[in-house]
């Protein structure tokens, strides 16, 4: 199988953690007891001695085949080069006023994975946490109970290996929910695509991601100005970046400042909207209390619809001059990535002109157009 | 306990550390202060543990140096004193051996240096011998059980008779191995302390009491010139001669009596190596044309041998031995332990004997063709449950966490070990007690170095000289982490107490030296780890390790042996593996737990292709299941 890759732990601390191209998923992590993250880095502890295994075909900065994965998910091809196979857009937000106040703009994401663990669909939900020893290093964590997602909820802004805990779960609990960044979503369909196990996860929530910020950087710079043990949340609102603190206080910081401290490896992703998720959640960059929701899958849909008929959500029709801009966001993230990968890449490995990107031609002019 | 019978003349069989320990009771022993260290450590065990019985006092010190100073203070004092140690500890002691030899002692004061040859169970192969030489003390060399209680009886005499500390040297193979002693009187001890007002014990004037000592070395010659220990044995006048002492003595007997050269070949058995009784030596083979020396490690009675030889105008021609290259083994001469083969074939080299056929060993080659491999080497390996297995693995993943690569420098004691494979190849030091925390001071000083410094010490190397480095790391500000591994005991040489105990040599309770408080009063932040939660200790050192500045981690954890003697292990619940769980081979795994994390009691089924328990060597200590990655290790309920 294409998405079989036969190589190892060395190729990957090589190829991919070695170049700077590690996008702190915990994909790997989770996998191994050599592996581990620290602080936003991952580390080979010893060597494994294998050289095949499930920590290289997983990352999402190894070889990924879109179409690939597009017919295992969506058993088809791709019907949107820009934004993904989806079947429904939508804006979205929690119908509880209190969640929405806690989470991210409409709080979709808290509201979905409270409903799913009431429900039952799922019974345990993988989230970013805090951590107590780092305040602005989030911290992977399981909620076993609805009342337990507020304590991951609102947006982290720095990457949280969220899949370093997907194995954990796996072996404890019957159907854990995930939530990710798109390189998360790209990992853990890659990882259900080996292991059969990985199918277990009920619903793969995708959340919007222009980019993580590099921990270390952005605390260097935040810590000289504001007490970051106080932070709550981060917003990227028009132009500005925001620190939301425990108090409620605001603090504005000039958005090109902070931005210049993100992952390098973000600059290479090609996937803005989770693009392989079940649904996936962002901001409408218009409405404060509500989301972009695009739901993807069946199942998505399914829970969507329940979701809605529970009235634990509600939905409003999404406009489409607000599509545009989307389309545009995430069409302008794919061509920079492009450019930069086939920089970066190209013309090395004629299999792989674009780096971990297998793309066809049509995905490549799709986004040009 | 034999060594306490009272009755003259019986014989006993006793180690050669438990025949010392009598020599000193014979002679009326008052005090006796050590520090731990194969192979001395059974002297001073002996003498604590017959304390009570015969109403000597014993110590265990926190040094060799403390020791020998508290010795020579009960000395000063009136009292008979003796201190034991091996041949590192000689070195820890000798700042006070270079004054002490000028103000002399008042009461007898003996000083036993257990050498290694071989370096057994130490970090060197040092001869002690020329510190005799160097501070000008009298050196006596046992070279069986019985001599050893007989010289050490002697050496208090012969410490009053001078006024000078008297050096008994003894060897692995004389102070581990057993012989016959036949036991002599127990004098009333009827020493009464005594400090006058006009006593005083000064080196000064350095000078004049530069030539008293001199004169002590003299006295002591012609005292040697006389002595029993001191013996020849062959032919009169015998053109070729063996001069051999300690251990070498014995060697020496068995070769010449396996060779069948008894009545050619002379043995000089000189039992006072320094000063050398020169007469006597001359005496008995001064006219032999060739010698050959038998001694472990150094040439030092060999050289001094080629001394006398010059002093006296003797007609000997040659010296075979350790200079020659003839007495030597498989590394050469002066490496190695001594035995009586090397003895026949350095007198087949030097004088062309042949040596008997060698000697059929036919149940090993049996045993080889049957099992089709002689031994199996075995590692040194911390011992199954041992919580400095878990402190080292917790350390080794908070070091790559880290990621700067971080620089761990290594100690003296069980712990020393970890420098192989056990504990993960993680030290890259390892020297001497306290060197440890030492080198970390100059490394963490070095701007530019970037990584971050570390040092290994065990409770009791604490105690024994860390304490001064750490002082000198607060007041120099260095940037380095001191890792206490406090497994309760001085476990390399015994489970000997040390302060940190609440137990001193006789067993009875005392308050505990509490070594965080020691660090905190010094005023270094120290935090206390429990190695076995494995993941807790493990981030919790690797943050620790990212701030700046002098800390120390303890990581506190009885040593399994220890807690194995208060908990029985039928006690705990037993450690399993799940067969169906255990993955094995395949990735996710790679047989983590055998392969990596090293128990012994950990191992690998091959044919079932599981891993599993060794019931006979597990403790039940529990972290390996924690450390299973598929959870297929687990505690049974």
């Amino acid at each position: 199988m294409e998405l079989v890759l036969k190589k190892g732990v060395t190729d990957l601390m090589g190829e991919v953690v070695g170049q700077g191209l590690c996008t702190v998923c915990g994909a790997c992590v989770g996998t191994c007891p050599y592996l581990k993250v620290y602080r936003e880095r991952i580390v080979m502890i010893d060597q494994c001695g294998v050289k095949e295994g499930q920590c290289y075909d997983i990352c999402p900065r190894t070889r990924t085949d879109y179409e690939a994965l597009n017919r295992r998910i969506f058993g088809g091809g791709r019907d949107d080069y820009i934004l993904g196979t989806h079947r429904a857009m939508v804006n979205g937000r929690a119908a509880d006023a209190q969640v929405r106040a806690a989470g991210q703009y409409g709080g979709t994401v808290s509201a979905l994975a409270r409903f799913a663990l009431s429900r039952g669909l799922a019974d345990a939900a993988i989230l970013a946490g805090r951590n107590v020893k780092f305040p602005l290093l989030p911290e992977p964590m399981i909620a076993t109970r609805p009342e337990q997602v507020a304590l991951a909820a609102g947006s982290k802004y720095t990457a949280c290996p969220n899949l370093s805990l997907l194995d954990k779960a796996l072996k404890v609990y019957r159907a854990p929910l995930v939530v990710g960044r798109g390189c998360q979503v790209v990992a853990a369909r890659k990882k259900q695509a080996v292991n059969a196990e990985a199918e277990r996860a009920p619903l793969i929530i995708g959340l919007f991601c222009m980019w993580s910020l590099n921990y270390r950087e952005l605390e260097r710079f935040l810590s000289d100005r504001i007490d970051v043990t106080q932070v709550r949340k981060f917003d990227v609102p028009e132009g500005e970046f925001v620190a939301v603190l425990n108090g409620g206080e605001r603090r504005n910081f000039p958005f090109e400042e902070v931005k210049r401290r993100r992952l390098s490896t973000c600059d290479l992703c090609y996937d803005f909207t989770s693009e392989l998720a079940d649904i996936s959640v962002g901001s409408t960059e218009l409405e404060n209390d509500w989301n972009t929701v695009i739901v993807r899958t069946e199942r998505g849909e399914r829970f969507w619809r329940d979701a809605c008929d529970e009235r634990v959500v509600e939905e409003k029709p999404f406009r489409d001059d607000r599509r545009e801009i989307l389309r545009k966001a995430a069409a302008g993230k794919k061509g920079r990535a492009i450019n930069l990968l086939k920089a970066r890449f190209g013309g090395k490995d004629k299999d792989a002109p674009l780096g971990y990107l297998k793309l066809g031609d049509k995905e490549i002019t799709g986004v040009s157009q | 306990m034999s060594v306490t019978e009272d009755k003259p003349g019986k014989t006993l069989l006793f180690m050669g550390n438990e025949a010392i320990a009598r020599g000193a009771i014979e002679a009326g022993v008052d005090f006796s202060a050590s520090y731990p260290g194969s192979p001395s450590s059974e002297i001073q065990e002996t003498l604590a543990a017959t304390s009570r019985h015969f109403g000597h006092y014993a110590q265990w010190s926190v040094n060799e140096k403390v020791a020998l100073e508290a010795c020579i203070g009960a000395s000063f004092g009136g009292m008979r004193a003796l201190t034991s140690m091996k041949q590192n500890g000689i070195n820890v002691a000798s700042d006070i051996l270079m004054t002490a030899n000028l103000s002399g002692v008042n009461a007898g004061v003996v000083l036993v240096v257990c050498d290694d040859p071989q370096g057994h169970s130490s970090t060197n192969e040092m001869d002690s011998r020329p510190y005799s030489r160097f501070a000008d003390l009298p050196l006596l060399e046992p070279s069986s059980a019985q001599e050893a209680k007989e010289m050490t009886r002697w050496a208090f005499e012969l410490s009053e008779q001078l006024k000078s500390i008297v050096i008994i040297r003894s060897v692995t193979r004389i102070s581990h191995a057993r012989g016959n002693v036949t036991l002599g009187e127990i004098p009333a001890r009827n020493r009464k302390p005594g400090f006058g007002p006009n006593d005083r014990y000064l080196s000064l004037p350095p000078i004049f009491q530069h030539q008293k000592m001199h004169k002590k070395m003299a006295q002591a010659r012609d005292i040697f010139a006389k002595s029993q220990f001191n013996e020849y044995f062959g032919p009169a006048n015998p053109k070729r001669a063996i001069i051999a002492c300690g251990s070498g003595v014995m060697y020496s007997r068995e070769a010449i009596q396996r060779m069948g050269l008894g009545n050619e070949v002379g043995l000089m058995k000189v039992g006072t190596t320094w000063p050398l009784p020169e007469e006597k030596i001359a005496g008995a083979v001064g006219g032999a044309t060739e010698w050959l020396v038998v001694e472990e490690i150094d040439p030092f009675l060999e050289e001094n041998l080629k001394s006398l030889i010059i002093d006296l105008g003797l007609t000997v021609r040659k010296v075979y031995g350790k200079r020659s290259g003839h007495v030597g083994g498989m590394l050469g001469p002066a490496v190695g332990e001594m035995n009586p083969d090397l003895v026949m074939g350095a007198i087949e080299k030097a004088w062309g004997y042949p040596q008997p056929a060698k000697r059929q060993i036919a149940l090993s080659d049996e045993s080889r063709s049957l099992v089709g491999m002689g031994i199996p080497y075995r590692e040194l390996a911390f011992c199954p449950g041992c919580p400095h297995r878990t402190s080292f693995w917790v350390t080794n993943q908070a070091v790559k966490l880290d990621g700067r690569e971080g620089i761990v420098m290594g100690d003296i004691g069980c712990y020393s070990m970890g420098a192989g494979r056990t504990g993960y190849f993680l030290p890259r030091t390892m020297h001497c007690m306290g060197s440890g925390i030492g080198f970390a001071n100059g490394l963490a000083q070095l701007k530019g170095l970037n990584k971050p410094i570390m040092a290994f010490a065990g409770d009791s190397t604490f105690f024994h000289a860390c304490i001064p480095a750490l002082v000198n790391a607060k007041y120099n500000q260095a940037n380095l982490t001191l890792l206490v591994l406090d497994n309760s005991a001085t476990s390399m040489t015994g489970f000997q107490p040390h302060p940190g105990t609440g137990k001193n040599a006789l067993g009875e309770d005392v308050e505990p030296v509490d070594i965080a408080e020691v660090c905190r009063g010094i005023g270094v932040p120290t935090f206390v780890l429990d190695p076995f939660e494995v993941e807790a200790s493990t981030y919790g050192l690797t943050d620790l390790m990212q701030q700046e500045g002098l800390k120390v981690v303890i990581f506190r954890r009885p040593c399994a042996l220890v807690e194995a003697k208060q908990i029985k292990k039928e006690d705990r619940p037993k450690v399993v593996i799940d067969t169906e769980v255990c993955v094995g081979a395949s990735c996710g795994c790679g047989q983590f737990c055998s392969r990596v994390f090293g128990c012994p009691a950990l191992i690998w089924d091959a044919k079932q292709g599981h891993a599993a328990i060794d019931e006979v060597l597990c403790t039940r200590c529990g972290v390996c299941a924690t450390l299973c990655p598929q959870g297929a290790i687990k505690i049974a309920t």
